[in-house]
């Protein structure tokens, strides 16, 4: 499985989670089987004047991931997320790292 | 240290004393960012004599432009335009920077490529120095739309200033209306203080603000401006406050010193002493609010 | 003949400027287009006698011919669509919709998107007295009340006839939409420095689209900041109202000015000639 990490900075797995989701600095996409980052890309939606939620919404359902990481999404960015069967973890004030090896404790 | 906290200050209407309550409170607030987010007719600065201006140029959506080199006139961009933004003028199709809402269907449908969309600089947003702390603000070119895009623009940079430096609070004069940028000034903020007056547009114009706070679920309380100007109406808006369980926060007299004050410039709740104890009484109200908040 | 009525800044006056022009002037037409708020009916008072609902057309997508390729979502600018190809399943969002139609142009399968109407706003038409009365007003959360007002102002003015025209305060999109099609232009303004600092952006607007305007000072106090910056560009000011507790409360109490203090009236008599004689086309 995939997973969509929102996230502050790109410092590789030890990026540290953005407190904004949509809006968020970079986007990793992490292999959750291969423990590997597939991509970590700067978030080209971040400055957009509306609409943003979307913007990110559409772009993670189309990188095929089934799991996001990171801050509470706003009310869009959420419809969509749900509507395409995205499993969310909130998590915030924490690495990329951290926030997975919480995820995986509590699953 | 909690996270920063935002309080917008609203009118719905204009003219209502908004600038007037946000000033005052700004020189009563100790570790805050002042924001005029009032973009179409900013007026703070006028009070707040920034310095060190950094001035940064703030674009817009793009729109579109036609090279007339390459177009055949086949008339299909203007059918399709929906904002009647393209004319012919001299037998050459041009777009009418006013009215393009920017939204590229031209520009898919032209069969010859001839349209390209063309960034629009609207305005510019700029950081100063005051004697009351940093202040964001920001002025759109007259007749240039967009200006929620720019409200949320300086709000984003008020965010960052604070994050940077630690600070507390974010006030934010409010822009006037209901429209998209007060919308945009209100995502995310913690705090509403809408400034109105007992006229019966007055009274109106807060139910539609009132409306909106609602929609985003924002804490709001209400200030009666000139309150003693018609009795009757503040009565009303107290009786509307009450069955919508929205605070009255503090009523300000009609003052000859507020104007007079304002039209030397300076912040006039430091002079007149029947406007220092209502935003006294504002501030403590609202500070109650967040410490309570904060011990939940 | 069109007199646009309008403010760099709120609260003004340019209500009150307004429907006294309107109440004053013969057989004339109080338009308010200040379509976040508009308040002029509460000095006019004017008996509704029709009230039309204002729609924009959006988008509908079918999701049982849907394909869900995904071109209506890359198309919107505005960011309005969702779509998620392996559920099936299409997001729309209205309030973000500028009803541009790009969705439905590149959608490849025919019917897959319909246009339908959504409600923004209304326009209500009445009379006060001898007074023709139409107000636009847009619902509140909608984004912008250009295409109400370009609706009215190109459907609804009577060219031929005297119009007064309440327009949106603020320099923004609105007002230059309510202004375009004006004869003359009257910005009110008050002579505080907030007043004059909008004023200038007003002057600028009117001065880019070659508009004739005049000034009229409210609330004046007798200070001339107002007067030096008139004559530095070359405006006239055409009438100044004082600053009076009592103007102030008959506005509180919905009574027009030109009813409450009656040598006013006169003063806007005057006025409404002048601007009709100057720049009337008939």
């Amino acid at each position: 499985m995939k997973a969509f990490i929102a996230v502050e900075n790109n410092a590789g797995i030890d990026s540290r989670l953005d407190n904004r989701f949509a809006r968020a600095g970079y986007f990793m996409v992490y292999d959750m089987e291969s423990d590997k980052i597939l991509s970590i890309e700067e978030n080209r939606f971040k400055n957009g004047a509306h609409g943003v939620g979307i913007e990110t919404g559409n772009y993670l359902i189309k990188s095929g991931c089934k799991l996001a990481i990171g801050a509470n999404p706003g009310p869009k960015a959420e419809s969509i997320l749900r509507a395409g069967n995205i499993e969310f973890y909130i998590a915030e004030n924490c690495t990329a790292k951290e926030a997975i090896e919480r995820y995986r404790a509590k699953a | 240290m909690g996270k920063t906290k935002e309080i917008v200050i609203l009118s719905g209407k204009g003219g209502t004393g908004k600038t007037t309550v946000a000033a005052s409170l700004a020189e009563l607030i100790h570790d805050k960012i002042i924001v005029d987010a009032d973009v179409d007719a900013a007026n703070m600065y006028l009070l707040m004599e920034p310095e060190n201006i950094m001035e940064t140029e703030f674009k817009g959506k793009s729109i579109a432009n036609i090279n007339t080199s390459i177009c055949t006139s086949c008339n299909l961009c203007k059918e399709l335009c929906r904002f009647n933004a393209i004319e012919v003028i001299n037998g050459d199709y041009v777009v009418e920077d006013i009215s393009c809402d920017g939204c590229r269907l031209c520009q898919t449908a032209c069969p010859v490529d001839a349209i390209e969309m063309v960034e629009q600089i609207v305005g510019k947003w700029i950081i100063a120095d005051t004697r009351f702390g940093d202040f964001i603000y920001a002025r759109l070119n007259p007749g240039a739309e967009n200006s929620g895009n720019l409200v949320a623009m300086v709000k984003r940079q008020s965010k960052l200033t604070a994050e940077e430096k630690n600070i507390s609070t974010i006030l934010i004069d409010g822009p006037p209306g209901i429209g998209c940028p007060v919308i945009a000034s209100l995502s995310g903020s913690d705090y509403v203080i809408v400034v109105t007056e007992p006229s019966f547009s007055g009274i109106s114009d807060l139910k539609r603000v009132l409306k909106l706070t609602e929609h985003f679920r924002i804490k709001t309380g209400i200030v009666v401006n000139k309150f003693d100007i018609n009795v009757e109406n503040t009565e009303k808006i107290e009786k509307f406050a009450q069955e919508n369980k929205v605070e009255v926060l503090a009523k300000i007299p009609h003052s000859f010193c507020i104007i007079e004050e304002i039209s030397k410039k300076n912040i006039p709740s430091i002079n007149c002493k029947e406007l220092k104890k209502p935003v006294i009484e504002i501030y403590n109200k609202i500070k109650d609010y967040f410490e309570a908040e904060m011990a939940n | 003949m069109f007199i646009a009525v309008a403010s760099g800044k709120g609260g003004t006056g340019k209500t009150i400027v307004s429907t006294s022009l309107a109440l004053v002037a013969k057989n004339s037409t109080y338009i308010d287009l200040d379509v976040e708020e508009p308040n002029g009916y509460i000095l006019l008072k004017p008996e509704i006698e029709k009230e039309i609902p204002f729609n924009l057309k959006i988008p509908k997508i079918d999701e049982h011919v849907c394909t869900f390729c995904g071109k209506c979502a890359d198309a919107c600018v505005y960011n309005a669509i969702s779509i998620i190809p392996n559920l099936k399943k299409t997001l729309f969002y209205p309030d973000l919709c500028h009803s541009c139609g790009h969705c439905t142009y590149v959608c490849p399968v025919n019917g897959a998107i319909k246009e339908v109407d959504r409600e923004i706003g209304k326009i209500r038409m009445g009379k006060s007295k001898e007074l023709k009365f139409i107000e636009g007003r847009i619902d509140v959360g909608v984004i912008s009340g250009v295409p109400i007002i370009s609706w009215i102002v190109n459907n609804y003015i009577d060219f031929n006839e005297i119009n007064i025209v309440d327009s949106s305060p603020g320099t923004s999109c609105p007002v230059v939409e309510s202004v375009k099609k004006s004869d003359y232009i009257i910005l009110v303004t008050e002579p505080t420095p907030f007043g004059l600092s909008d004023l200038k952006l007003a002057v600028e607007i009117a001065k880019n689209m070659g508009k004739k305007a005049g000034i009229i000072v409210n609330k004046d106090t007798g200070i001339k900041n107002i007067d030096v910056y008139a004559k530095e560009v070359n405006i006239p000011i055409l009438l100044k109202i004082p600053y009076s507790i009592e103007v102030q409360k008959s506005y509180s109490k919905g009574i027009p000015l030109v009813e409450a203090i009656p040598e006013m009236k006169g003063k806007f008599v005057e006025l409404i000639d002048k601007i009709i004689c100057e720049n009337g086309k008939n």
